[in-house]
């Protein structure tokens, strides 16, 4: 009886998972499964502003996984939102529509100029898409399959020195002394050494 | 019983009679006891083959995956299948040597102590052997065929192995005598016994699931595995190099000679040495004091009749039944551990086969399988309990008749059984469905269930369990399997427990499947599509096992005097 016992406890756990899979199995081309949870694997990003490189393909950015497996429609579309322009200058262009968005996201890789002059929050791509970055900015980048989000904070940020100026005084007199300030732009831009 | 010098004759008497009375062989086989044990060895090659197949994963990702060299993972892997072996030898030689039944009567033969216990430790050596070959042998051919060893390598494992056998039976025999010191102590306490037991089946089962998980996770995932982390791969190294003395069995088969100590001469001198040693101790402890144990373990069965009960407690003819049957489960470990060993241990079963099955399951189709799975669960192992009121009368044994004399209506005998059966089964569905809702509803268990499903996950399994309780007792009442010789144990499981194990697993796979196909919205089955709320899907399984369990209940008590009149053990 024991031994019997045992055996049975031995095989009980291979039946579950056996009727588990095969089940899996028939529901998956049987029903409809929904996405149960979308997930990024960041929750957080920095990009360096690079004015050469402006596309960033989003999948080799952050990588979005949604479960189950076997879930029917796996898809999920990029979006962002709470976009915050670190750039004054570029602010005051883009709100008066001249410029493009400091970010959006669009399919292709090359976006025509009207494109780019669109409303950015109407604006989303496929999981393949691209991230287009303009200037300094941050914002909200959004996956959704579904109805479920994942989101992940960017921050366009520079740390090579774009141009530098110095301030200092127009006018100086002979035996006087002065102070020179330099600023770099981007501000946060990393300086190694300074040679005067 | 004669003291004088070994008859070799009797030796080998005594040993044919030994596996004679193993094998059934002096009674005629009918027909159906050649085709039950036909079964039984189908479903032993069964479960070896699993075994079989769970040591090929095993290997691969620790050889292949993992990169560990055949001496390190043989190492590891002797260390696993000896101490397996001397557990297992322990069992044997303690059952055979100090337990068996037939001590009493081989004592009034005209044979020595000696020759009962060399005739007896044959068996108990070559069983040993059988065991750690089969144990060791999938362990050398699968890791040999991994890591491409030479044709060398297959014979040096198969002397080695047989070497290796005598290791487990020697310390048995050394370990046997304060085991069976210990079993003679507590054999009457039964509640601790109970305890024990609960504890080794919980501990033996966490193992079991953990080694499952690990199996299915790397069946699941083809990526790098946790072995292939270095700091894991270091800590198996560093304890195959640790572990002595087992280690030196895999430095005999493939050590190297660099390292002075390491030579595979060397090694097997000292294997043989520590072989000798507790061969030596092995023989001496055994031949000095297994006629005193013997005696001992005899003198001390009847203790548990000493305690003296003063006054009768006046109970009522329904609270005497039930004290009855309550304390037949008790009688022994056999009864102890299908039952209340199992109704106790279930809890902890379902939550870790039911976190296993989930957490497969939600990563596949998501969590809407997890109400049906868990249904699947309980009911699956509630039948392992239920499965023991299928020898509800063939446990009367020798004692069949009394239920008949007795002034008590059958149908008041029968429910009585009922009853206890069902107060039981109900407890551990409960402790089950406690567990799970404490496991699985809260935030921070993945909220896989609603106090909803757990509440009707309760009701069916009730209901399915009365439902299996009567038609297992009824299976009893039509074909009942007295054992009228000894002492009337029903040591064998009968046909009747198999019958209800098979419905029982079946139903809960029948109803699993249900709740979990049917839970998913737009299924498809042919040209129709359903779209079935969770409450439907619980409506229909509560209805259907109601209407099962009132069934049942006809079948179990419509002419049950007249039905339990005929029966004749």
């Amino acid at each position: 009886m024991k031994k019997v016992m045992v055996g049975i406890l031995v095989i009980i756990p291979v039946i579950i998972v056996l009727v588990v899979a095969m089940v899996s199995v028939f529901v998956s081309m049987s029903a409809h499964i929904a996405v149960d949870d979308i997930t990024l694997d960041k929750n957080y990003l920095e990009i360096e502003y690079d004015s050469e490189q402006s596309a960033f393909k989003l999948s080799d950015l952050l990588t979005a996984t949604v479960t189950p497996d076997r879930a029917s429609n796996k898809t999920y579309r990029w979006s962002i939102s709470d976009l915050v322009c670190i750039d004054e200058e570029y602010k005051a262009e883009w709100d008066a529509g001249l410029i493009p968005a400091p970010a959006f996201v669009h399919e292709n890789q090359e976006v025509a100029d009207e494109e780019m002059l669109g409303d950015i929050d109407d604006d989303t791509c496929s999981h393949d898409g691209y991230l287009h970055i303009n200037t300094y900015c941050s914002f909200l980048l959004k996956a959704q399959a579904e109805t479920h989000i994942a989101t992940c904070r960017v921050y366009v940020v520079g740390f090579k020195v774009e141009s530098i100026k110095v301030i200092i005084g127009d006018t100086m007199t002979v035996g006087q002394n002065a102070r020179i300030e330099v600023e770099t732009d981007p501000v946060e831009a990393i300086v190694e050494s300074w040679i005067y | 019983m004669k003291q004088s010098n070994i008859s070799w004759q009797s030796v080998k008497t005594l040993f044919r009679l030994d596996l004679r009375s193993r094998k059934d062989a002096t009674t005629e086989l009918s027909h159906k006891d050649k085709a039950m044990n036909v079964m039984n060895f189908i479903f032993g090659v069964v479960i070896y083959a699993m075994l079989v197949a769970g040591i090929y994963f095993f290997t691969n990702m620790f050889v292949k995956r993992a990169g560990l060299s055949l001496e390190h993972f043989l190492s590891v892997s002797n260390l696993l299948t000896i101490g397996v072996s001397t557990i297992i030898a322990i069992s044997t030689v303690v059952k055979n040597l100090y337990m068996n039944g037939d001590n009493e009567l081989l004592f009034r033969f005209p044979v020595s102590g000696t020759e009962i216990l060399i005739a007896k430790s044959i068996y108990c050596a070559l069983h040993n052997f059988v065991v750690t070959v089969l144990l060791t042998l999938p362990f050398h051919i699968i890791a040999g065929a991994i890591a491409g060893a030479s044709v060398g390598y297959y014979f040096g494992s198969i002397a080695m192995i047989i070497f290796q056998s005598f290791l487990p039976f020697f310390i048995a025999n050394l370990v046997a005598i304060p085991v069976m010191k210990i079993v003679n102590l507590i054999k009457n306490q039964f509640l601790l016994v109970l305890i024990l037991i609960i504890i080794a089946i919980c501990g033996c089962f966490v193992i079991y699931m953990n080694a499952l998980s690990s199996v299915l996770g790397y069946l699941a995932d083809n990526r790098v595995n946790f072995f292939a982390d270095p700091t894991i791969k270091a800590k198996i190294i560093e304890f195959a190099n640790n572990s002595y003395p087992i280690n030196l069995y895999a430095f005999v088969l493939v050590g190297g000679t660099e390292v002075v100590w390491r030579h595979p001469a060397l090694c097997f001198v000292y294997l043989l040495l520590m072989n000798g040693a507790f061969g030596v101790g092995a023989y001496f402890t055994t031949t000095r004091c297994y006629y005193s144990t013997i005696l001992c373990g005899i003198e001390s069965e009847k203790e548990s009749l000493v305690k003296v009960h003063k006054t009768n407690k006046v109970r009522s003819v329904f609270g005497t039944l039930l004290n009855r049957e309550f304390f037949l489960i008790f009688r022994s470990f056999n009864y102890s551990f299908q039952y209340l060993a199992m109704a106790c241990a279930a809890p902890v079963m379902v939550y870790y086969c039911n976190a296993l099955a989930s957490a497969m399951g939600t990563k596949s189709v998501g969590t809407t399988i997890v109400p049906g799975l868990t249904l699947l669960v309980i009911i699956i192992f509630v039948t392992i309990i239920v499965s023991f009121a299928s020898t509800s009368i063939s446990r009367e044994g020798n004692v069949f008749y009394h239920t008949k004399i007795i002034p008590v209506s059958y149908t008041t005998q029968i429910l009585t059984k009922l009853f206890l059966y069902g107060i039981v089964g109900t407890a551990s569905v409960v402790l089950c469905c406690v567990t799970v809702a404490a496991a699985f509803v809260p935030e921070a268990g993945g909220a896989l269930l609603t106090p909803l499903d757990v509440g009707m996950i309760f009701l069916i399994c009730e209901l399915v369990v009365l439902a299996e309780t009567c038609l297992s007792i009824w299976a009893d009442i039509k074909s009942p399997t007295f054992n009228v010789s000894g002492d009337g144990e029903l040591v064998a499981a009968n046909k009747n427990v198999a019958v209800a194990l098979f419905v029982g697993i079946f139903t809960a796979i029948l109803y699993g499947v249900f709740a979990m196909v049917f839970s998913f919205q737009g299924l498809t089955l042919g040209k129709m599509t359903f779209d079935m709320q969770p409450a439907e899907v619980y409506g229909i399984l509560a209805g259907v096992s109601g209407a099962i369990l009132i069934a049942s209940a006809c079948m179990l008590f419509v002419n049950l005097e007249k039905r339990y009149q005929k029966i004749v053990p």
